[in-house]
């Protein structure tokens, strides 16, 4: 299950080439122990509930996911077809792993679940997505999140 | 993520980041990353394998236990293989309408209505057994996905069908019906047969759709049609958004 190397060397070259956003800044948070940490999902997926409005092309905003969404109800609307989509329509924890999340915070390995979970588009330009981001943040403060586990697709 | 992960930061929220794509973490230099070398669309491994994925996840996290910043990559320690095929796995429905005139829009719209249905107790399986429904990004049922789908082999269709968001333009909403339409078929296929429960690979699945079924069929012959065209929407939608890199490099499109 070896990424890039599955891929045509046009596709491998793309990815490769894309270009990316560089940043003067190197933040760096100090975090607090795992067995403390309130912990959120952060996703470039392209998902949301079924009722949700789709992502479309250069959407940089986010859905919000409760931690206790039905699993059934999650659809993708990522505008890329160039990834593997079957492991997400079998298992959501492939791609979103709140149960695991859910079940590290049930034997003590982390403090708490964050009470939502939030999916961005990963096609969209992440530089146009930083007034979202940050307004994201001022909501994951409020709810007293302070780790964001962020997952591609 | 890497520039989520930096924007995160600076408002004071410790972040670790799945990389799927090494050079891209190598570039942005976000503070945490976990290289992962899994097939894009698996950041924590297989699916319905909640030990590797736990195992991701956690090592994920243990990223926040170390001190050497402002930036490294760890290596996920796995030397897996490529997913093997699943021997043994046949095709869910041998009578697939793939030798199917697509050029005659009414039969390919019955052939593609006929594949629906006969996908449709494994697709129902497969829901049961996952309990996962990874269709409904359009709105449309999926009778209504085969008509409207099927109907941009001729002129386009002026008005969205009923039930589609009415905010959206007619090749948006081709977009999210061929999505579901790819869903359909992609999720039936992981229910196996209705007598066995062979889970295909991804790559298995994948090919099947794209090279034995009359819906795969039709979006090809879309594609064909409109990107090309001066319809932006469609040109883009159908030139860009609906068929594989893989699959158009692998039919020689």
């Amino acid at each position: 299950m070896v990424s890039m190397n599955n891929l045509t060397e046009h596709y491998q070259k793309l990815l490769g080439d894309l270009e990316c956003p560089n940043f003067d800044s190197e933040p760096w948070v100090k975090p607090v122990p795992l067995s403390e940490r309130r912990v959120t999902v952060i996703s470039s997926a392209g998902i949301h509930d079924r009722d949700e409005v789709p992502f479309k092309g250069g959407d940089v905003g986010y859905r919000t996911i409760p931690s206790n969404a039905n699993a059934k109800d999650i659809v993708m609307s990522h505008v890329s077809v160039n990834f593997d989509r079957t492991a997400f329509q079998q298992d959501l924890n492939a791609i979103f792993p709140i149960d695991h999340l859910k079940d590290m915070a049930a034997d003590g390995t982390i403090g708490s679940v964050a009470t939502d979970h939030y999916s961005f588009m990963g096609a969209s330009d992440p530089v146009k997505m930083e007034d979202e981001v940050r307004e994201l943040a001022k909501r994951l403060l409020g709810d007293k999140v302070d780790t964001a586990v962020l997952i591609p697709v | 993520m890497s520039a989520l992960g930096h924007f995160l930061e600076e408002e004071g929220i410790a972040t670790t980041i799945i990389s799927l794509i090494r050079v891209h973490s190598e570039k942005v230099r976000p503070p945490r990353s976990l290289f992962v070398p899994f097939e894009l669309g698996r950041p924590l491994g297989a699916p319905n394998d909640p030990a590797m994925q736990k195992q991701v996840l956690k090592a994920a996290l243990d990223l926040l236990d170390r001190d050497d910043g402002p930036s490294f990559i760890e290596d996920f320690d796995y030397d897996g293989a490529y997913q093997e095929p699943t021997e043994d796995w046949q095709n869910p429905a041998a009578d697939m309408a793939v030798d199917t005139d697509v050029s005659d829009m009414a039969a390919a719209r019955a052939a593609v209505r006929t594949e629906v249905a006969a996908l449709r107790p494994l697709y129902d399986k497969a829901v049961a057994q996952s309990g996962r429904d990874p269709v409904g990004t359009s709105g449309l049922a999926m009778e209504q996905i085969a008509d409207y789908v099927t109907a941009f082999l001729g002129e386009p269709p002026e008005s969205p069908p009923d039930g589609a968001r009415a905010d959206i333009s007619v090749a948006m909403i081709l977009r999210y019906a061929a999505d579901d339409l790819t869903a359909f078929y992609l999720h039936a296929t992981s229910a196996g047969s209705l007598t066995r429960d062979l889970t295909p690979s991804s790559v298995q699945q994948t090919d099947w759709f794209w090279q034995q079924t009359a819906a795969a069929k039709v979006l090809i012959a879309l594609r064909a049609k409109w990107m090309d065209s001066d319809n932006t929407g469609l040109k883009t939608v159908c030139g860009r958004f609906m068929i594989p890199h893989m699959q158009i490099h692998g039919l020689g499109l």
